[in-house]
């Protein structure tokens, strides 16, 4: 769900629409993920107050994935300036603004979890989804909820993780050379716990049991019940004109099937318009007017007209009902 | 077997070669730091097999790293040997990397890339190099004479290097020890 903001001001698109989104998907036991697409000087100082909202709510929300902004299009330096945030820039801005409860230190390049992945792949000998982007692209950690002081509690801060990944590494080397894999499990499940420090691991927590559940039975199950106790903050940088790189886009993992069968990263797609995504749109779309009449409906007529903000409000919405003068954010 | 052919019958799938084993100074002041440094190569089938050919054939198969784990000790000799004693071990894994370039400038599909223990990730221009960043060691330690103690000592290093079972590769480890070296603590 987009929530770029905890004030109406930084988040005009949805800020009364998601506390009853969220109520929603807690009454349907649905989890929630919010997407925050952050601008410098435009909602870069509420990256704190959207973790606390999602914390708040932490028994739906399961992830942020703070997307830095892609300036598409070509504007002055100036402005460019003005606008673009990196994901170092964010990470610094979630430490301030959570007085250091999940510092820098806590973020991970995404492709730092591709020993789990393999250690999975030999243990179950099925090939499995691989986040092996670039290490420029995204950044992510996960938290956990303290159930005595309500303080979040990164899982770097009580797990030794390079040592687990260069563990998971080296028993991945021994299934694959033919170990039993039951044998490579219980050293697996011995050694673990040397991994955790039980006393800095938040109350109510026992991650060696979530984990061994996650990596060893692996079904939705467990993987789901690490989720629900844990929280994952995420980041992904797309690129823009200025810092469009190959390398990257070679390692891509998100793309567009077009069509005709074509894959494309997503930066290329969206970051040079005019080679990718105009040209498909043109070829492949159609008009509105084509687009009712092949429906036998008004393409608008299921639009959201913001009725809720114009009506009353949920108790302990958070909507700050004075603030009823919005300024949009107006795209570049 | 492809893989097989590049391996005589006989011989082992690597051997550590080439030791240098040095420390400076030989003769020190028990306040002072001794420079130790163990050199080698890891030689053989394992090493002739780490070509782009093989890469791509095991990229092909999903079978896209190969992780080499060293370990070097340096031991401080007894009359007995069983009561050799420690004086430091380091242990560390470099890794090599496939991947599909999609480099204009390579003219291969796969090729790749070394990550050392010095969190360096290397890109190798030629097999030949990436075979040198990944099988030529040279690690160097610092101790302080102190932990040795005053007397004549013979040290010696230690060297073991294990891997996995890859398409070019059948798992397995070698093991070394470097020549003995006297050093004088006063």
């Amino acid at each position: 769900m987009s929530f770029d903001g905890v004030t109406p001001r930084t988040n005009p698109k949805n800020h009364w629409e998601a506390p009853y989104a969220i109520e929603s998907c807690r009454k349907a036991g649905i989890g929630v993920a919010l997407v925050p697409t952050v601008i410098k000087n435009i909602n870069d100082h509420e990256l704190g107050g959207i973790l606390r909202f999602a914390q708040r709510n932490i028994d739906v929300v399961r992830a942020i994935s703070y997307q830095p902004v892609s300036l598409t299009g070509r504007m002055k330096k100036q402005e460019r300036e003005k606008y673009r945030i990196t994901i170092p820039d964010c990470i610094e801005r979630i430490e301030e603004q959570t007085d250091g409860e999940v510092p820098k230190d806590a973020w991970f390049p995404v492709p730092s979890c591709s020993p789990v992945t393999h250690f999975i792949e030999a243990f179950t000998k099925r090939p499995q989804y691989e986040l092996s982007i670039h290490f420029a692209c995204g950044a992510g950690t996960y938290v956990f909820e303290d159930k005595e002081t309500r303080k979040l509690v990164p899982i770097t801060s009580f797990v030794d993780l390079k040592g687990l990944f260069e563990y998971l590494d080296e028993k991945t080397d021994e299934l694959n050379s033919g170990s039993n894999k039951y044998l490579v499990a219980a050293k697996f499940m011995s050694k673990l716990n040397s991994f955790i420090e039980k006393d800095k691991q938040p109350t109510g927590l026992n991650l060696a049991k979530l984990l061994v559940g996650a990596l060893l039975k692996h079904d939705y199950s467990s993987v789901g019940q690490f989720h629900i106790r844990s929280m994952f903050l995420g980041m992904m940088h797309f690129q823009d004109k200025y810092n469009q790189d190959e390398e990257r886009l070679q390692r891509c993992d998100i793309h567009y099937l077009t069509p005709d069968m074509r894959i494309i990263p997503f930066c290329s797609f969206n970051v040079i318009p005019e080679w990718y995504r105009d040209r498909i749109q043109k070829k492949y779309g159609i008009t509105v007017e084509e687009w009712e009449k092949k429906n036998g409906e008004k393409l608008e007529a299921r639009l959201y007209r913001g009725t809720l903000r114009r009506g009353k409000h949920a108790d302990g919405c958070g909507c700050n009902t004075s603030a009823v003068h919005i300024e949009p954010i107006t795209g570049t | 077997m492809q893989t097989m052919a590049q391996k005589g019958r006989r011989e082992p799938w690597a051997a550590i070669e080439k030791i240098t084993f040095s420390c400076s100074p030989q003769r020190a002041k028990l306040d002072e730091t001794l420079a130790l440094t163990v050199g080698f190569q890891v030689n053989g089938g394992i090493r002739r097999n780490f070509i782009r050919r093989l890469w791509e054939e095991a990229y092909d198969q999903h079978d896209r790293g190969f992780r080499l784990g060293y370990w070097v000790t340096i031991m401080k000799n007894r009359p007995v040997p069983v009561m050799a004693v420690k004086v430091k071990e380091d242990k560390f894994v470099r890794r090599g990397v496939f991947f599909w370039a999609r480099n204009p400038e390579l003219p291969y599909r796969v090729w790749a890339t070394i990550a050392t223990e010095f969190e360096t990730i290397l890109y190798p221009k030629t097999e030949t190099e990436a075979q040198a960043m990944l099988f030529d060691v040279t690690r160097s330690f610092e101790i302080p004479a102190s932990k040795l103690g005053k007397g004549l000592h013979t040290l010696e290093g230690r060297i073991r290097a294990k891997w996995g079972k890859h398409i070019f590769t059948e798992r397995g480890e070698a093991k070394a020890t470097s020549s003995s070296l006297k050093v004088r603590i006063e």
